[in-house]
């Protein structure tokens, strides 16, 4: 076969993509992932899923290489678990030093989602300013494989929050936190790590496109703290805004995160910690979707490596 | 004298002239309401509910006040950030090198954030007040407004000596702005009476921005005595000229280190 005719085969299966446009789910998550889930005999699948494997690895050490070497990306491990003190001392000074958890959920949560919805959605727009995502878009692994294993590895830097949390409260305040149930607080921990990171991939899909990136990461995390219920509890939101709160993961896991430290019986775990990863996966799943169709039409237009 | 101080004085215009581009070339009215207000108007109604759900109206417009002021400082805060910016921008070198130094410059271009910090506070305390049935005796009505500029100016001079330090370490220049607020909230009465604390931080809490200030305006809400209020605010001033008194002396020492050891150009 000619140079030129596969060129123009490769021409006419772009030109299906483009024209095509109706956001054909099978199609678009065949551009997401190289043909990751569709139509392959198993061994290769089985031998495909080591080198992605493989490739994760890579990235996330990669990850902690670029994290290490660049000490803003811990600017949230830092400045995060401190409003842990505001709020304890709020509840110390209204002598209800019993509501500590609230101040240690707020750490967690705003610590989580700061690493991942500000560092995280960071990562895919970074590429592009840095000029390697045309390198990273033309290695055999997805994309998506590789901004995935970097913003869990950044997420789970947000877990750190919960430790110094708890660490401030009990060293500065001397009030008692109790884990009750240590393997809820566990579950709900990965959970969220897993939901903070979905979460986190469908904004780094959003945003790497826009011009006002800083803005929109300005406009996310103030309604998403207040809606996720991090340091209140969404009953004592306004009634207008309680209706959009279980549509938030961060709503889920602070009220498991709060059960924790409660001697009480936490009801209905399973259903809880599935809203968590099942919103996540819905995120996750979104993110998919956006990243086939952005680094698509990047191709196409040619504009890969202009940021 | 005088002629270096209207030297100074034109300097910081034209700072303030590529601070205010820089600021609307990164919002327009539009975003600033999107992202800017509905963040800021978002994280201190958390601060306010948990006075809700203390169940004790007190604690709520205690909350209430101490959040919409400290949204203004929160905003001028970001003077600490901003000291740094011109590395990116590759004009911090020769700022540094010019005659008149770097002091006037870096403050012009940061001016902007105290303004934006007025502004926000003002929205802040009219919609949270408004929001949560916060009375606005015609005390509070009247003083509120001057004393959230003396607020957020004092913490602007506070903010210009911390950025001078950041400068010897950009990296670390988010986490000390948001550090720095973070201390402001905790420690200047924003959520908690200063005598909450240990009485060295009390004494801590006495040089920083924000405490008389805000003192002043909770007695504006109380209908204090105008006297009070106004020796309040008086001792907002000395802290806010005592902390713009350092920045003049440091600033230029401090960048004058990075000449010393060959690390203007570098961000380190």
């Amino acid at each position: 076969m000619g140079l030129a005719k596969v060129v123009q085969e490769k021409a006419s299966e772009s030109e299906l993509t483009v024209n095509d446009g109706s956001a054909d789910l099978e199609l678009l998550l065949r551009t997401a992932s190289h043909g990751a889930f569709v139509g392959k005999p198993r061994a290769q699948s089985w031998s495909r899923s080591r080198r992605y494997a493989y490739a994760s690895l890579g990235a996330a050490r990669m990850q902690v290489r670029t994290t290490l070497a660049n000490v803003e990306d811990l600017t949230w491990v830092v400045t995060e678990p401190l409003l842990a003190i505001v709020a304890v001392a709020i509840l110390v000074h209204a002598r209800r030093p019993d509501l500590a958890s609230h101040a240690l959920s707020a750490s967690f949560l705003m610590t989580i989602g700061q690493m991942g919805f500000w560092v995280g959605s960071d990562v895919l727009a970074h590429e592009r300013h840095l000029e390697t995502l045309e390198l990273s878009v033309i290695t055999p692994t997805p994309l998506v494989i590789v901004l995935l294993a970097r913003i869990l590895l950044i997420s789970s830097v947000g877990l750190v929050g919960l430790v110094e949390g708890w660490l401030l409260i009990r060293g500065l305040f001397r009030v008692p936190l109790v884990i009750h149930h240590p393997w809820l607080l566990l579950a709900t921990l990965l959970a969220t790590m897993l939901a903070a990171t979905g979460t986190s991939v469908l904004m780094a899909a959003l945003f790497s496109l826009a011009r006002e990136q800083r803005t929109l990461q300005n406009a996310v995390y103030g309604p998403l703290y207040l809606l996720g219920g991090v340091l209140v509890p969404v009953q004592y939101l306004p009634a207008i805004l309680q209706p959009l709160s279980p549509f938030v993961f961060l709503s889920w896991s602070a009220e498991l995160v709060r059960d924790s430290f409660t001697p009480a019986d936490p009801r209905q775990v399973g259903l809880r910690l599935a809203a968590i990863l099942g919103l996540g996966a819905v995120a996750f799943v979104l993110a998919l979707l956006f990243i086939a169709r952005i680094v698509n039409r990047l191709r196409q237009r040619g504009t890969l490596g202009l940021s | 004298m005088t002629s270096r101080l209207i030297q100074s004085a034109r300097v910081f215009r034209q700072g303030l002239r590529v601070g205010w581009t820089d600021f609307w070339l990164f919002w327009t009215w539009r975003t600033w309401i999107a992202a800017w207000l509905l963040r800021t108007v978002c994280s201190a109604m958390v601060w306010v509910l948990l006075g809700r759900m203390l169940g004790n109206p007190q604690t709520m417009s205690y909350l209430l006040i101490g959040n919409a002021v400290i949204a203004g400082p929160s905003a001028a805060c970001w003077t600490i950030a901003v000291s740094c910016w011109d590395r990116w921008d590759g004009t911090y070198s020769l700022q540094v090198i010019a005659p008149s130094g770097i002091a006037a410059s870096n403050a012009g271009r940061s001016f902007v954030w105290p303004l934006n910090g007025i502004v926000t506070s003002w929205v802040v305390f009219a919609i949270l007040g408004v929001g949560f049935d916060l009375p606005f005796p015609p005390r509070a009505l009247l003083l509120t407004p001057g004393l959230v500029i003396l607020i957020c100016l004092s913490s602007y001079s506070y903010s210009l000596f911390v950025g001078g330090f950041v400068g010897l370490a950009p990296r670390l220049r988010l986490m000390i702005n948001f550090g720095s607020t973070n201390v402001l909230m905790a420690l200047a009465g924003v959520s908690v009476p200063v005598s909450f604390w240990p009485r060295w931080v009390g004494a801590l809490s006495q040089v920083l921005p924000v405490t008389h200030g805000l003192q002043a305006v909770r007695l504006a809400f109380a209908n204090g005595s105008l006297s009070e209020i106004a020796a309040c605010a008086s001792q907002e001033i000395l802290v806010g000229l005592m902390w713009l008194a350092l920045s003049i002396a440091a600033v230029d020492r401090l960048a004058a280190i990075g000449r010393r050891d060959g690390s203007i150009d570098f961000v380190g």
